[in-house]
């Protein structure tokens, strides 16, 4: 047997399995009422129960309900008879709410759904609530997952396909949700696969159901506190929900003073009143706003909430669809059921858990995984295999200091665990444990084989993340971002614009119409073309930083580009708009990347066909997210022999390669976000590049460049573009901070490399803002090993002048 | 009542006096003695008694078994389902469950095995004891036998030849017998109290049990094979090993601990028997004013609210529940909008709902009903009677004649003298020990647009008519219906 229940703040929804006619029991404005001596508890499942004459003070469970969401330690107060105040947690009270409204909680297995925004330490908040009133066979689910359970149960067979997207718009969460879920396959079933949310920023959403209704119920009170709180929760909640909902509702009656007056929710000018409420509501201003961010196509986009159930899909896609109101409770109950079948109900992604440790052989700090950041089947718990061995207790001490990062979070956390000193220096096991919905990790130290008794009689000490911090550390793993600017949003360059708008409204003009630009005669392509001026930066008109203008100019200047340029130097001025080049290009460099054998050709300006390097250039230059970058780095690996490194269609591209991958990275934040294991492939071939372009050191080049005691001009810049590469390639410790660890076989070849292998080079001129007194391979190797200093990455701020 | 604990005075006399002028004395008589000792054993409880006891029994079933008062955490419990449990009729037997009916099934056997064969301790005595016949000796006869003259054993011995010894002597005078025989005694008080109440019951198991219970509790203490043990000089409150241990005393001491528990209690309780009577009117009142909403005939009768009642796990002055429990607020009037709110409230403090309330204290009432309509607030106090022992069985047309009087002259005084409040009259609900009649009649008495409602009850709520129209005639007088 298993229950379901769907918190929506003022409705509590209940659905157990085994009912017979399957049915959800609806429970209105549940509120509790406060004890008047210490041996009686809080009444939650009557909302006309009172325990005195005069009205008193009761929570209303929907307060309690947000409060998990809004303030955890928000206290409720009130006064024994005895006159001594009372109070308790209002998140602590959420349990016996609960088990008082349904029984069957305490034996049956019990989902409740919960918001996707719901942090970790409430989720362990809401679990400690419940097992003090007794419920201990909980599961947590996200609502969006129960929405998405209970649309996917009820889509015609064949709708939904693996791969495709669902859009969940939820108005009944604590605070209105928008959640894309992507579908996935396990077992020949299709599943919804939560992604980790990303917040929205505040302020919050403003169309919540929950809102909506306490406007309602403020308006008709007209300014009196006392009567919207006895609308919202209490005996008449369910009259005025219902009147809310447009639904049949009576009379109510409430409480001022010692006598008690009716109000008619059917009058004419109480539904007035709503409807000026709910006439701010609007689900087409919704749908654009969401549409923004989340684009690309969905197969459906399921709305959920008793504001959109009123207003109806009327106007919206076909493929929207509004779910109805115990949807949430249904797609609670099927993940019930078929956990306790044992089938695979949804997949979750866990957020990596990552502990620092010292390397003593390499003198190199390293993130090790307690939590790998995997997609985890829901109601199951994923454990570290095989738990870490690297860690000692120290004689004496008596706290066991943990430096952990969590993949959502740059910053690093400290936690202290107080242990029992060891009397010798001991080896300990780390072991780590997740589950989906449930709470923080679980981490665990114990003395290894034949050391169990260092804690003493206690066998296991628990990590306990109360006592977590932030806490800066005092190295850096990897480089920021390092955005290049172009005139225009540097300088905020009138001209520019000007000169954008003229071709616009010209079509006579070409990129080789000479302009007058800051009182120099200039073509448009020079304009358009990165220079430097003096001892200035090197800037185009365009940077990859992205600039506020009006797309209708860059669309024009695009089009001119395609029209009037018929040489290679049609991709040359595309890649100069950056991130800003036109859909067509784009589309066009994506289609290429995607090709198995795509043509680089180009007319060289002689009428001869040509391979363009300005090919290989442009997703350097135009890339810009994660999923542009992602097929830029599949390119590269699926036109790489085994062992080798990337020279399609000639040797002469490599170099250009390079140096795309390395500008992705330093140009762009999203591109970090690119699968890791695509990533470690591109990685691997940067350690054959490095391992085999410098083996034939007989060439005369090199002969040459001897002679003057340095290395050939062409192979210095590969080795700094390489070099490059690699440093801005540790940007993806941002959010897997187990990537390319120190003592890992690829980063120990890297190290090799670097040390070994290539030569050593000077620091690019202009790159750093600071004169640096070693080489570039030094620099790169104290980011690898992770050892930069602040210095170090203070450094690199002269990055954005150079290379462009 | 008396003021302290151990006061055996009867009543009382109160002199009033103007000038040194004798104006009245009041005689103030309290319940009759408590019954104590074997000296009441035998003769018939009174009429109060049997009375008080049944109270004390409804009571103790509202606030043990329904209220579940003396669990560390008590449940929510509200007037419907106290009422329904009150009433309820779960088994065919005619008379009540009870303690003594429980004891009855369990301590027969071991009683009965205790006085045939009680625990025996062999006691030593130092006595003078024929020299040939010494078993034992300790310093103390060393001593003594050191101390006599003589040199040689028959010399010391003297001319009766005997010595001081250690001799021991079988003994049942033990705290484990003196417990089971208190026990067989607080046995058959229990049990003559409960024949006495259910004289008129018929067939029934219980009673016969009880009856079982009753001749063997008279036959164990008189069996020759206890004839040796003592008394106890006051209830046990430290049991020994064998009380605690032994099959037999461990399931004496269990029965017996209740007994004295519930002995003690209504030793406690006999003191404030107005109190108790108060807590039960409370009831009474809950359940008339609940069946009246029922059966209203207002257009609009909303029970807005459910209250929740509470008992302490021990009583307060001879009360149990709390205060400020009774059911309500009720909506009623003939349309929504000429709807008036009525309220039930203690007459203890009656301006925690509004202070306008605050006046009606002048009433001295126990309970009140309000009814709230616009600016005008409508009264009615309730008034818990209990009557003196002697007069009780009476309650004669005098009596009632009586208090009618002196209540419609007190609020005919307090109307003259309100400024918010008009009473419409008075409820009285006197306790009935009149062994003849179970509740006693209603008497109506009106003067001058007042009137007064007497009613007599007994303790037990299923025996209170629901169908009697005088019975909720003065919440229809109070709120127009």
């Amino acid at each position: 047997m298993n229950v379901a229940i769907d918190v929506a703040g003022d409705v509590l929804r209940f659905r157990e399995a085994n009912s017979t006619l399957g049915t959800t029991q609806e429970l209105f404005g549940v509120a509790g009422v406060p004890p008047r001596i210490s041996r009686e508890s809080f009444v939650w499942n009557n909302t006309k129960a009172v325990r005195s004459s005069i009205p008193k003070v009761v929570i209303s469970f929907a307060d309690a309900w947000f409060a998990l969401s809004d303030s955890e330690l928000a206290s409720f107060q009130w006064e024994y008879d005895s006159g001594i105040p009372g109070s308790r947690i209002r998140t602590s009270v959420i349990g016996e709410a609960l088990v008082q409204n349904s029984p069957s909680v305490r034996q049956a297995k019990t989902v409740i759904a919960v918001d996707n925004f719901l942090h970790e330490e409430q989720q362990e908040l809401l679990l400690q609530s419940l097992g003090a009133a007794g419920a201990n066979d909980i599961e947590l689910l996200w609502r969006p997952i129960a929405l998405a359970l209970a649309f996917m149960d009820s889509a015609v067979r064949g709708r939904l396909r693996k791969g495709d997207r669902l859009l969940v718009i939820d108005a009944e969460s604590s605070y209105p949700e928008v959640t894309c879920i992507e579908i996935s396959e396990q077992e020949g079933r299709l599943l919804p696969l939560r992604s980790t949310p990303i917040q929205q920023a505040d302020p919050r959403l403003p169309w919540g159901g929950h809102a909506i209704r306490r406007r309602i119920a403020e308006k008709i009170a007209s300014g009196n506190t006392d009567l919207a709180a006895q609308l919202l929760a209490g005996p008449m909640a369910e009259q005025f929900i219902a009147f809310t909902e447009a639904r049949a509702c009576t009379e109510v009656w409430y409480r001022d003073g010692a006598q008690h007056h009716a109000i008619s929710l059917s009058s004419r000018e109480t539904r007035e009143k709503r409807d000026q409420v709910m006439s701010t509501v609007s689900m087409g201003a919704i749908r654009a706003a969401v549409a923004e961010q989340f684009p690309g196509s969905m197969a459906a986009v399921l709305w959920h909430g008793w504001p959109f159930r009123i207003l109806g899909n009327q106007g919206l896609p076909q493929h929207d669809e509004v779910l109805p109101a115990d949807a949430v409770a249904r797609g609670a109950d099927l993940y019930g059921m078929r956990l306790l079948a044992g089938e695979p109900a949804y997949l979750d992604t866990l957020p990596g858990l990552y502990i620092l440790s010292h390397i003593k052989e390499i003198a190199a700090n390293a993130f090790f995984p307690l939590v790998a950041p995997t997609h985890q089947p829901g109601g199951t718990i994923w454990r570290l295999e095989p738990p870490l061995t690297r860690f000692d207790a120290k004689m004496g001490v008596s706290n066991f200091t943990a430096v952990v990062r969590r993949s959502d979070d740059p910053r690093c956390r400290k936690v202290v665990t107080p242990i029992p000193p060891p009397a010798r220096d001991t080896p300990v096991l780390v072991r780590a444990e997740m589950r989906p919905a449930h709470g923080r990790a679980r981490v665990t130290i114990e003395g290894q084989e034949g050391y169990e008794d260092v804690f003493g009689e206690r066998r296991v000490v628990e990590i306990d993340w109360k006592t977590s911090e932030p806490f800066e550390l005092p190295f850096h793993y990897a480089p920021a971002v390092y955005p290049v600017r172009g005139r225009i949003l540097d300088d905020d360059d009138p001209e520019g614009r000007e000169l954008l708008r003229q071709l616009a409204e010209h079509p006579e003009m070409t990129l080789d119409t000479s302009v007058n630009y800051h009182g120099r005669e200039l073509r448009l392509w020079q304009i358009l073309t990165p220079r430097s001026e003096g001892d200035g930066p090197t800037r185009g008109l365009f940077g990859s930083a992205p600039v506020n203008i009006n797309p209708k100019l860059i669309a024009a200047l695009a089009d001119r580009i395609d029209q009037t340029v018929h040489s290679q130097n049609r991709v040359k001025y595309h890649n100069y708009l950056f991130q800003h080049a036109s859909p067509n290009f784009v589309e066009e460099l994506c289609g290429k990347l995607a090709k198995d054998s795509p043509s680089f050709d180009e007319d060289d300006g002689y009428g001869r066909m040509r391979p363009s390097w300005n090919w290989a250039i442009a997703p350097g230059r135009v890339l810009h997210t994660a999923d542009q970058f992602d097929l830029f780095l599949r390119f590269i690996v699926r036109h790489t022999k085994a062992g080798s490194y990337t020279a399609y269609p000639d040797h002469s591209f490599t170099q250009h390669y390079l140096w795309s991958v390395m500008r992705c990275l330093c140009y762009h934040t999203d591109t970090a976000r690119v699968p890791v294991n695509t990533a470690l492939k591109a990685t691997e071939i940067l350690a054959n590049y490095m391992e085999q372009a410098w083996k034939d050191k007989s060439h005369w080049e090199f002969a040459m460049a001897a002679k003057q005691g340095g290395i050939p001009k062409q192979k210095e810049k590969e080795a700094k573009y390489v070099l490059c590469a690699i440093l801005f390639m540790l940007r993806l410790r941002d959010g897997r901070a187990d990537f390319l660890q120190p003592g890992d076989p690829l980063c120990e070849r890297l190290r090799h490399a670097i040390v070994e292998t290539i030569p050593k080079v000077n620091y690019p001129k202009k790159m750093f803002a600071v004169p640096m007194k070693d080489r570039l391979n030094d620099y790169v190797l104290r980011f690898l090993m992770q050892t930069a200093s602040v210095e170090d990455f203070k450094a690199l701020e002269g990055l954005t002048t150079s290379m462009a | 009542m008396p003021a302290l604990e151990g006061d055996s005075a009867y009543g009382e006399g109160v002199e009033l006096y103007e000038r040194d002028v004798l104006l009245e004395v009041l005689k103030l008589s309290y319940p009759g003695r408590y019954p104590v000792g074997d000296s009441d054993a035998e003769s018939e409880p009174s009429t109060y008694e049997v009375f008080f006891d049944e109270l004390l029994n409804e009571t103790l079933f509202l606030v043990r078994q329904v209220l579940k008062a003396d669990l560390p955490r008590s449940p929510a419990t509200y007037w419907s389902s106290i009422l329904a449990d009150l009433r309820a009729k779960t088994d065919s037997d005619p008379a009540r469950h009870s303690l003594v009916v429980d004891l009855a099934k369990t301590l027969m056997e071991p009683l009965e095995h205790v006085t045939s064969h009680p625990k025996r301790m062999l006691k030593r005595i130092r006595d003078q004891q024929r020299v040939q016949l010494v078993q034992e000796i300790d310093t103390h006869c060393l001593i003594d036998l050191a101390r006599r003259p003589g040199s040689t054993m028959p010399e010391k011995a003297g001319p009766k030849q005997r010595v001081m010894a250690v001799t021991r002597h079988e003994n049942i005078d033990l705290l484990e017998n003196r417990v089971a025989r208190h026990c067989c005694e607080l046995l058959r008080r229990a049990a003559g109290r409960y024949l006495h109440s259910h004289q008129r019951v018929g067939r029934s198991e219980r009673k016969q049990q009880v009856e079982k219970l009753f001749r063997n509790s008279k036959r164990w203490p008189s069996k020759p094979t206890v004839s040796g043990v003592g008394r106890l000089l006051s209830p046990c409150r430290q049991p020994n090993y064998a009380l605690l241990q032994n099959i037999h005393y461990s399931r004496i001491w269990d029965g017996y601990s209740k007994l004295v528990r519930n002995e003690e209690l209504r030793d406690g309780l006999w003191r404030w028997p107005r109190r108790l009577w108060m807590d039960r009117v409370g009831v009474y009142v809950a359940d008339t004013v609940l069946s009246w909403a029922e059966r209203s005939r207002h257009a609009v009768c909303i029970n807005t609210a459910d209250r929740l009642v509470q008992a302490s796990h021990r009583h307060e002055c001879g009360a149990w529940l709390s205060s400020d429990i009774m059911p309500g607020p009720f909506i009623v009037g003939m349309s929504s909008a000429e709807a008036g709110t009525l309220h039930i409230i203690d007459g203890r403090h009656p301006g925690v709902i509004d202070a306008k309330f605050g006046e009606t204290s002048l009433l001295c009432s126990d309970f009140l009903a309000f009814l709230v309509k616009g600016s005008v607030i409508r009264a009615l106090p309730i008034y818990a009677i209990w009557p003196s022992p002697c007069e009780a069985p009476g309650l004669d047309k005098a009596w009632w004649e009586r208090i009618v009087g002196d209540v419609l002259e007190s609020i005919a005084l307090f109307n003259r003298r309100a400024k918010h409040v008009v009473a419409v009259g008075a409820l009285l609900v006197h306790g009935s020990w009149d062994a003849s009649s179970r509740n006693g009649p209603w008497h109506t008495a009106t003067r001058d647009d007042l009137t007064c409602w007497q009613t007599a009850l007994r303790p037990d709520a299923s025996s209170w008519p629901t169908d009697i129209a005088d019975r909720y005639r003065p919440f229809d007088v109070l709120t127009g219906g």
